[in-house]
């Protein structure tokens, strides 16, 4: 029998994300097997195949609600980007603009927007905890597609600035370092953002079996 | 008509009896088919068995080994055994005269 406890991210995971028609006895499961001698590692492999095969059994069975969350979630990005687009268009912010001191928040400002990151993290979070709300049954699956909306912008936008930089012609090659962020933004950050409001009162495992 | 994973479950249940609960689900499979199962795809089966109404489940004492979480047990319904014996009927009728599998050995 082992004494110590099962991964702990894996486990907080499983509590939010697995299928929540018998979650409990599912992590009882999962726990008696990781006591019975099990690795670490087979324990957040079962986590990771519980949680993708309860997401796709969900969306499944839930295609049209699934739809809906996915569109309202590319509606929200799309009003995000209109707004704050116009908003960074006429509110330019460049090195006089920015803070003076100290030397890493200008460059925040600056490089990586942060008076803009700030509000479409929170927009975001926003609109996954709004289709939480709207999509109680499936909830977990919803999010989780919800959150991959971002990447429809992502992709070609990547695949845009790939070739740019690959050809030579990317203009702005001092600001590689705000490239990368922005890219780390669209591809994990923004969904992020949608994923953890989308769970913030998913509550523990304290649901109902 | 069952798909194959459901069949292995309701097997598993068969041959399990009282004790069906995920754990030794899992472990009657992969002992059987040499194969890891994750418990996620076992429950989800469970859960559409159920629904089919082929698989019935009661809630367990929770138990402090587990972290204090009950055990789901799972029995078949009548309906399941029914379902369990016409998948074996099917089989037994497309395996018989097919030669490519005639003479071969587990």
């Amino acid at each position: 029998m082992k004494k110590s406890e099962p991964p702990i991210l894996s486990t907080w995971m499983l509590e939010r994300l697995a299928p929540r028609d018998k979650r409990e006895s599912m992590i009882g499961d999962l726990r008696e097997q990781y006591d019975e001698g099990r690795s670490a590692w087979w324990y957040r492999r079962q986590v990771f195949t519980t949680i993708v095969a309860g997401v796709a059994a969900d969306i499944g069975a839930h295609k049209l609600l699934a739809a809906r969350a996915f569109i309202m979630s590319c509606a929200a990005f799309m009003l995000l980007g209109a707004f704050f687009g116009r908003v960074r268009d006429t509110l330019i912010i460049d090195w006089d603009w920015a803070p003076r001191t100290p030397e890493i928040l200008r460059q925040a400002v600056v490089y990586y927007g942060l008076p803009f990151e700030i509000p479409v993290c929170l927009w975001l979070a926003a609109t996954g905890w709004t289709i939480a709300r709207c999509h109680r049954n499936s909830r977990v699956a919803t999010v989780i597609l919800s959150a991959l909306a971002p990447w429809l912008w992502a992709i070609p936008w990547a695949w845009r600035t790939g070739r740019l930089l690959h050809a030579g012609l990317w203009p702005f090659w001092d600001f590689r370092l705000a490239l990368l962020y922005h890219g780390v933004m669209f591809f994990v950050g923004y969904p992020l953002c949608i994923l953890l409001g989308g769970l913030w009162d998913a509550g523990s495992a304290v649901e109902s079996v | 008509m069952l798909g194959g994973f459901e069949l292995l479950v309701l097997l598993a249940l068969l041959r399990l009896g009282d004790d069906a609960y995920g754990v030794p689900i899992s472990n009657e499979i992969e002992t059987s088919s040499g194969q890891s199962v994750s418990i996620g795809s076992i429950y989800i089966t469970l859960n559409r068995l159920e629904q089919k109404g082929l698989v019935v489940s009661t809630l367990g004492e929770p138990t402090a080994a587990r972290g204090g979480r009950a055990k789901t047990y799972f029995h078949l319904t009548a309906k399941g055994l029914r379902e369990v014996r016409l998948a074996r009927r099917t089989l037994i009728r497309l395996w018989q005269g097919v030669p490519q599998l005639e003479g071969d050995r587990i």
